[in-house]
């Protein structure tokens, strides 16, 4: 392990962890290797979020800087057809009616820096979309983002398309945004309430133990 | 009509107010809701119709106060104002991409990249003026002024004895930076050239202030309770750490003063929370700031700042749009308890009210200090 990236991608040194990536890629290190490195940094910074050492700035910051890196490894990944080792499918976007899409973005970018294949269908989502996703693919999670209250009806419809095309038990629903609560994940009967991005990467890795 | 006063009610819904604000304790405990467009469903109309119909919008707001025997306060009737306000703020369309209401679905920003990390140096030179996407609003603006002025909101306010919620209102240079840059670049600009964001800031203080003071010409009465509404939120600690908040707390204070200056109360209508940086606030005079929260905890407000500050909000559109009555009850009985003591405190929503809020649900807030908010003398 490249100690150095790890640390720098945890101190937010988005020109270290450039600079370390980059010798890398001339030395000739298995991209995948890279990439976990860079996983690993993000998963300290996601640590120090939750001591309250860090904040969503931090966090944020972390997925941008792992994005940037990502950027540089692309080309060398797809030359050499590395088939990254996903940890989880996760199916995301903001639903009908709503077309914010901070919260879903943030969400999106820390899974991915955590090692998640995220398909993103976007703003103001139909249910049918969704559950034409869930249908195509093998993803276990579902995750739902909204910030307006009125967008928790739309939650409701998904939910009852799922169960009527029995897809339901085939995801776990997870929703973040200023509109849900505990209490509205309660009462909606989806899986879980994600109250920040870190707490929604660690939700998602308990799924799918 | 006057408002009819209930029984043990000893003040007009003015007086009450003032009370709560000088930080004295009123006959009971002011119920102070800022609407958006609730209005809208609890008179059978689409929000769409309710923001772009003033005069409607005017007659719903008053249908709402009849059907609930009044509010405290005045918060308005159609929004629509500030989306065509040709002042620098996050609201106005004449800087940012919003989608005007459709049907029942509210305003939304489309919030993008529109201020380029490179162009701080163009914001630190020429202010947010070359960032005016739809100038020709300004226009627009100019009727609805003269639409809003033909309503007689002054003689009904006057005979019912009831204050306007905020009467001028800015944001901080931060806020207006973050809108432009988008909220995620913007967080990331602030962990990696601070310095750029806070001299950014520094360099449009001024042109925020001037702002301010066209309002203050236009809306200053003599020997009034004026509150002007100063609104952030993109600083607040669920974001960033009390450090970098201290970066921008000299513009917030600044502005502060001026207000101050100005004879208007500062309502400081505070998205997000800032439990953590209530300290901060404790510097200026009693009975001259007040407010608004959202998810700021207002149990810790009130232990910091109760002694001089006024405090309404942070009952949750959750609760308030989709609890039932006895949920509502429950948590604004709570926090009436908690916070009414020794006056300075109102029942409010946190931010606005949701636009869906059930009958039931408005009436249970407003039983709710009629139950338990009477101050016993």
């Amino acid at each position: 392990m490249n100690k150095q990236l790890v640390n720098a991608m945890a101190e937010l040194d988005r020109a270290k962890v450039l600079e370390i990536v980059e010798e890398e890629i001339d030395k000739g290190t298995d991209p995948s290797k890279i990439i976990d490195w860079l996983s690993e940094g993000v998963k300290i910074v996601g640590e120090y979020f939750e001591k309250k050492e860090y904040f969503l700035a931090e966090l944020i910051t972390s997925g941008d800087i792992f994005e940037n890196a990502f950027q540089e490894l692309k080309p060398i990944l797809e030359k050499s057809n590395v088939n990254l080792q996903s940890k989880g499918k996760i199916v995301i976007g903001t639903v009908q009616g709503d077309v914010h899409d901070i919260g879903k973005n943030i969400v999106k970018s820390i899974l991915t820096a955590s090692g998640f294949s995220v398909n993103d269908l976007g703003v103001d989502v139909q249910p049918e979309k969704f559950v034409e996703a869930v249908k195509n693919s093998d993803t276990k999670i579902l995750g739902l983002s909204a910030l307006l209250t009125i967008a928790i009806d739309s939650v409701k419809d998904i939910i009852k398309l799922l169960e009527r095309e029995n897809l339901r038990k085939k995801v776990r629903i997870i929703i973040g945004g200023s509109a849900f609560s505990e209490e509205i994940a309660n009462k909606l009967g989806v899986d879980a309430f994600g109250k920040d991005p870190q707490d929604a990467v660690r939700i998602c890795q308990k799924f799918l133990k | 009509m006057p408002l009819k006063m209930e029984e043990n009610e000893t003040m007009t819904p003015r007086e009450r107010v003032e009370a709560a604000l000088a930080i004295k304790e009123p006959d009971r405990v002011p119920f102070t809701p800022a609407f958006h467009c609730a209005q809208a469903r609890l008179t059978g109309m689409t929000i769409e119709e309710f923001f772009f119909n003033i005069p409607k919008s005017f007659e719903a707001t008053k249908k709402v106060w009849e059907m609930f025997g009044g509010f405290d306060i005045y918060s308005g009737c159609s929004p629509i104002l500030g989306y065509y306000a040709p002042i620098p703020n996050s609201h106005s369309q004449i800087y940012f991409d919003w989608t005007l209401p459709k049907g029942n679905i509210p305003e939304q920003m489309h919030e993008r990249e529109i201020m380029k990390r490179e162009d701080y140096d163009l914001v630190i030179q020429n202010g947010f003026t070359p960032f005016k996407r739809r100038p020709e609003l300004q226009r627009e603006f100019g009727k609805m002024i003269v639409q809003f002025s033909k309503l007689d909101t002054v003689s009904w306010l006057k005979e019912m004895d009831v204050m306007t919620l905020s009467e001028a209102f800015i944001e901080p240079p931060v806020d207006m930076i973050s809108f432009l840059r988008s909220f995620n670049k913007f967080l990331t600009d602030i962990i990696e050239i601070p310095e750029k964001v806070v001299k950014a800031c520094e360099a449009t203080e001024e042109e925020l202030l001037r702002s301010l003071d066209l309002q203050f010409q236009a809306f200053r009465r003599k020997e009034a309770t004026q509150m002007c509404l100063f609104g952030f939120s993109r600083i607040a600690t669920n974001f960033i750490s009390p450090k970098k908040f201290d970066l921008f707390w000299p513009h917030i204070k600044r502005i502060t003063e001026y207000i101050l200056k100005n004879d208007f109360i500062v309502q400081y209508h505070i998205d997000n929370d800032y439990t953590d940086v209530l300290e901060y606030f404790t510097e200026f005079p009693k009975g001259k700031i007040m407010f608004h929260l959202d998810l700021t905890d207002i149990f810790k407000a009130k232990e910091i700042l109760g002694d001089r500050a006024c405090l309404m909000g942070n009952v949750p559109p959750q609760i308030t749009g989709r609890g039932s009555p006895k949920e509502v009850e429950d948590y604004c009985k709570k926090q009436i308890e908690g916070c009414m003591e020794g006056g300075g405190y109102m029942l409010g929503s946190a931010c606005v009210l949701p636009d869906e809020i059930p009958p039931a649900n408005l009436k249970a807030m407003k039983d709710c200090v009629m139950k338990y908010g009477f101050y016993r003398k």
